[in-house]
C-alpha cells in the first residue's frame, strides 16, 4: 500500500511539475514562454483535472472529511474554471494545445487509474496525498512560469487571484491529512 | 441592540410599577404633596445602553491577492453583534482556532451569519475550508 502511495505523489509531482519543467515549456521559456492562450489551456487542464479527482473521490470514499475536501474541491475549480472561461471569453482568448497541456492529460490519466484501483484508507490518503503534491507544484508553476508569461494584464491579476485559492486549498488537503493520520493512529492504538 | 430594548423594557416595566404604587397611595389617601421649597426626590434614572452591529465582509483583496476577512482585527463590547457578510465567489467559514466560540459552518456566496458576543476576550478565527483566510475579534 505504502507504494502505491509513494507512486502516486510521485505522479501527482511528476504532473505538476511538467507545467514548469516539460520540454515545451523550457523551450517556451527560453523564447518568449507559454502564449496566453497556452496559459489558459494549461489553467482549463489542472482546474479539469482537480475536477476528476474530486468526482472520484465523491464516488469511492466513504470518510466524511475527505469527501467534503473532495466536494470543495469540485465546487471550487468549477467556480474558478467558470471564472477563467468567462474572461478568456471577454478577452477573445481562445485556449491553445500545448506540450505542456498534452502532458498533464496524459499523466492525469494515469493518476486517475492508479487511484480508481485503490480503496478505503489507501484511497483516502492517496487522494490526500496527491491534492497536497498537486497544489503544490500548481501554486509554484503559476508563481514561477504562469504570472511571468502572461502578457494581459487581466490574465496576469486572475492568476495571481488563483494563487490564494490554490494556497488554501493546500493547507485545508494539509489540515485533512492530519486528521486522517491521528484516526489512524488513534485506531491502531485501539486494536492492541 | 437587543440587549437596549431589553432595558427599555424593564424601565417601561418599573414605570408602571411606580405609577400602581403612586395610584394606590392616592387611592388610600395617603398622597403627601410637598410643601413650597420642599426638595422632590427623583425617581431613579436607568441607563439604557446602545450595543452596535458591526459588518467583517468576506473577501478576495484584489491588490494583495489573499483572502480577508475585513477588517482583519475587529474590536467590539460584550452585548455587540458582528455580521460576517461573504462577498467572495466562494464559500467560506469563520471558525475558531481554539474552543468553539465561533462556528458559523459554511457561509454560502452572498450570504451572511451574525454572533453576539456575550463574554470578553481574544478570538482568533479562520475558515476551514481555506485556512490561510485568518481574523481575530477581540471582545472587550
Amino acid at each position: 500500500m505504502k507504494r502505491h502511495v509513494t507512486k502516486i505523489v510521485s505522479i501527482a509531482a511528476t504532473v505538476t511539475c511538467a507545467i514548469a519543467f516539460s520540454p515545451v515549456s523550457q523551450s517556451q521559456s527560453k523564447t518568449s514562454g507559454p502564449t496566453d492562450p497556452q496559459i489558459v489551456g494549461i489553467v482549463e487542464t489542472a482546474n479539469a483535472m482537480d475536477i476528476d479527482y474530486a468526482k472520484l473521490a465523491m464516488s469511492k470514499s466513504k470518510n466524511k472529511e475527505v469527501r467534503e475536501f473532495a466536494e470543495q474541491m469540485e465546487r471550487d475549480h468549477s467556480t474558478l474554471q467558470k471564472s477563467v472561461q468567462g474572461l478568456a471569453s471577454k478577452l477573445g482568448v481562445t485556449p491553445a494545445d500545448s506540450g505542456t497541456e498534452a502532458s498533464l492529460k496524459a499523466e492525469s490519466r494515469g493518476t486517475k487509474a492508479k487511484l480508481d484501483g485503490l480503496k478505503g484508507k489507501a484511497f483516502n490518503k492517496a487522494y490526500i496525498d496527491n491534492e497536497i503534491a498537486f497544489h503544490k507544484q500548481v501554486i509554484d508553476a503559476t508563481n514561477s512560469v504562469l504570472i511571468p508569461n502572461a502578457k494581459n494584464q487581466e490574465l496576469k491579476g486572475a492568476l495571481k487571484q488563483a494563487v490564494p485559492l490554490f494556497q488554501g486549498h493546500l493547507e485545508h488537503a494539509q489540515n485533512v491529512a492530519a486528521s486522517l493520520e491521528n484516526s489512524h493512529a488513534s485506531a491502531s492504538g485501539s486494536s492492541y | 441592540m437587543f440587549r437596549g430594548c431589553l432595558h427599555l423594557r424593564s424601565l417601561t416595566l418599573a414605570s408602571a410599577v411606580l405609577m400602581g404604587a403612586l395610584l394606590v397611595a392616592v387611592a388610600g389617601g395617603a398622597l403627601v404633596l410637598p410643601a413650597a421649597g420642599q426638595t422632590v426626590t427623583e425617581p431613579p434614572t436607568f441607563s439604557v445602553t446602545q450595543h452596535k452591529v458591526h459588518v467583517v465582509l468576506m473577501v478576495l483583496d484584489m491588490k494583495t491577492a489573499e483572502f480577508l476577512y475585513e477588517p482583519k482585527t475587529l474590536v467590539v463590547h460584550v452585548g455587540d453583534t458582528i455580521e460576517w457578510k461573504n462577498k467572495d465567489i466562494y464559500q467560506h467559514t469563520v471558525t475558531s482556532m481554539h474552543g468553539k466560540t465561533l462556528n458559523s459552518g459554511t457561509i454560502e456566496v452572498g450570504k451572511s451569519w451574525r454572533y453576539t458576543a456575550t463574554k470578553a476576550g481574544t478570538f482568533p478565527y479562520y475558515c476551514t475550508l481555506h485556512p490561510n483566510m485568518k481574523g481575530t475579534l477581540i471582545v472587550r
